[in-house]
Order: structure tokens, then sequence, then C-alpha cells
């Protein structure tokens, strides 16, 4: 055989034999990410031009565009506090995603001896630079995408759920938020009510983490495994396909993002009737008021 | 009034929502929903049933567990549908 199926693993792998668990090679990615995107955006940022070039124009377009949703879902004050948190989220886990598509991911790196993977591995320190045949899946990859490893995604979402926390107590201040939870003042179902929102910011973080972590590890077998079956070459729509799942997961996740932050900023219950009763008042004043113009017209029309 | 009015009222610089981007938030909400709903009653189920296996009442608090799951999943939805149809 040319080349053994590569060994498919959920836990990220070390990043050198005994290194501490924290250090993995997803969390490599997950900085040199991170540094990316910073230095993309003092790159851009450093000197603005008036008529911007080819990246410049990018940037500002994406920008613009999620500036847009964060107003069009959260308002225009809100949106402008959530932005931020958003766009970041966004281009974290797009670039997170898109490390899968980069050849070298996962295909380079030291020599494993772990026998699970294939019995010759025990011997695979004899092999060469290059490893074909029984050896060719001896390898503990240098690099792995940050979103194929549920650590990073459940780290990710509990940053949301926190951050949700806190939007709503600097939103709607401490009483309204913990009587959210804590619901005593309406009965059997206000109680019931309440609980429900504790178990809806517990399914958020399982939602958003395993919805993530799923698609990304999926894209990421399925790459190995139809690169293992044509031998490379039948895998190249399918890069497409992973570009394309990697972008739509990060909107994904920063638009649930958003929603959530604006839905534990909008009060509910008492206030959200208030707000309505106003709308309602409002409404059946302009309508009244309507009507007695209309009568003076008519009554002028009658006169002349 | 004024000389030259803005083309798109809804923001001052223009963008405004294009429909690939409605197309994505409604990828996200169907996602959404979905998942809401069969972790609810998941959620339910395995608190129903870590209740029954220590109070020894199989399957009544797994029953009620699963359709309070249920009712929290479908609240959910509710909550995320209703919010969005307000700010659209």
């Amino acid at each position: 055989m040319l080349w053994n199926l590569p060994g498919i693993h959920v836990p990220a792998d070390p990043l050198y034999p005994g290194a501490p668990p924290f250090l993995t090679n997803t969390f490599l990615l997950t900085i040199v990410g991170s540094i990316l995107i910073i230095a993309l955006m003092l790159f851009v940022g450093r000197n603005p031009k008036q008529v911007p070039g080819k990246l410049q124009n990018l940037v500002e377009w994406v920008f613009e565009q999620f500036l847009n949703l964060c107003e069009q879902v959260a308002g225009p004050e809100r949106g402008r506090k959530f932005f931020p948190w958003v766009l970041t989220i966004f281009l974290f886990v797009l670039f997170a995603n898109w490390w899968e598509v980069i050849p070298g991911i996962e295909t380079i790196g030291f020599k494993s001896t772990d026998t699970a993977l294939s019995p010759a591995c025990a011997h695979v320190g004899s092999q060469g630079f290059l490893l074909f045949g029984q050896y060719s899946n001896c390898i503990t990859p240098f690099f792995r995408p940050p979103s194929t490893d549920l650590n990073f995604t459940i780290a990710l979402s509990i940053v949301t759920v926190v951050m949700t926390q806190v939007y709503g107590f600097v939103v709607l201040g401490f009483r309204l938020q913990i009587g959210r939870y804590l619901v005593f003042n309406q009965g059997i179902m206000g109680f019931i009510v309440g609980l429900f929102e504790l178990l809806l910011e517990a399914m958020r973080l399982i939602s958003l983490s395993f919805r993530l972590f799923g698609n990304l590890f999926a894209g990421d077998v399925l790459l190995v495994v139809i690169s293992f079956i044509s031998i490379g070459v039948g895998a190249i729509p399918f890069y497409f396909l992973e570009i394309f799942v990697g972008f739509i997961q990060a909107f994904v996740f920063a638009f649930l993002t958003l929603l959530f932050f604006t839905l534990g900023t909008t009060p509910h219950g008492h206030e959200a009737h208030e707000e309505e009763h106003l709308a309602e008042t409002a409404h059946a004043e302009h309508e009244r008021v309507a009507s007695a113009l209309a009568g003076a017209k008519l009554e002028e029309a009658h006169a002349q | 009034m004024a000389e030259h009015e803005p083309h798109n009222t809804q923001n001052s610089r223009g963008g405004g929502s294009n429909p690939y981007q409605g197309a994505l938030v409604a990828f996200s909400l169907v996602g959404q929903v979905g998942l809401m709903i069969s972790l609810g009653a998941l959620l339910g189920v395995f608190a129903g049933l870590f209740v029954d296996s220590k109070l020894h009442t199989t399957p009544i608090a797994t029953i009620i567990g699963l359709l309070l799951g249920l009712a929290a999943g479908i609240y959910g939805v509710f909550r995320l549908i209703s919010t969005f149809r307000k700010a659209g």
C-alpha cells in the first residue's frame, strides 16, 4: 500500500513529547491566528488612505457589513457596543477555520512511535524525511486547525455566555438581570420560565461549541479520508467546500453571539409589556388625532 | 426639501443589508432552532435520568424532564425568533 489512513482522533496532540497539557498543536495555531489578525489590523489601520487600496477596501467592507448587521439586530446604540466583540469573534473563528485548507497543516510533524496508529510505527525512527507505505501515518502534526479542538470551541462559547451576562448586568442592572432567572412574584409559571432561562444559557453554550466543533472536525476528517482514497486529487473540490463551510460557521458563531447579546440585554416580562403598552397607546393617540383632523377638514368643506 | 436625499435611509454609510447577509442570517437561525429543540429535550432527559437514579422513581422524573426540556427548547426558539422579528 502506498500509504495508510492518517490517525483520526478527537483530542489535540502535544506540541512535542512531554509538553505541558495546554501546549498542543491547536494552541499553537490559535496563537499564530491571533498574531495574524492583530498584524493585519495594525497594517491596515496604521496608514489608512482616503482612496483605499484593495486590502483596506476589503477590511472596511467587512467592518461596514458587520456594523450594519449589529445595528439592525440590536439597534444603533447597543449595536455599536456589541460590534467590536462580534467582529473579533468572526475574524478569530474565520482564521481558526481556514487553517485546515492550507497544505502542510496536519501532514508535517515529528515521527510518532505510537503503535496505535500502525504497528510499524515502533520502527519509524529508522525512516528518512518522507514517510511512505506502512510508516506514512506515523506522524504527530506540528499544526492542527484550532476549531477541530473541542477545548477551543468550548472556551469561546464560555467567553460568549459570560459576556452575555456581563452585558446583561451593565445594560439592565443587577435587579433586572437576576430577576430574569429568579422569578418569585409571577406564580408557578413565572418560576418555571425563570428555570427555562437558566436552561437556555446551558443550551447556548452547548449549541455554540458543538456546532463549530462538529462542522470543522467533520470537514477535517472528510479532507483526510477523500485525500486518502483519491491520491489527493479528489479532495480539491472539498477544499472549496471547506472554505465555504469555514466562512459560514464563522458567521453563524458571530451572528448567534450578537443575537444572544441582544436577547441578554432586552428586558422581558414586565418591561416588555410596558413598552408594548406605550406603543399601543401612542398608536391609538395617533389614530384619534388623525380622525379628528379628518373630521375638521370635512366640516370645513361643508361650511364652504 | 434637501437637494440630495440619501438613497438608503437604513444607515448613513449606504451599506444597507444585502440578500447574501439575509440568507446567512436565515441559515444561522434555522440551525439554531433545530439545535435548541433537540438540546432542550436531551438536557431534560439527562436531568430526569439523574434524578431518577438518585430517588429511584424511574421513569417519572425522566418523563417530566423530557417534557420540561422540550418546553424549554420551544420557549428558547420563541424568544430567539421574537427578538429577531422585532429587530427585522
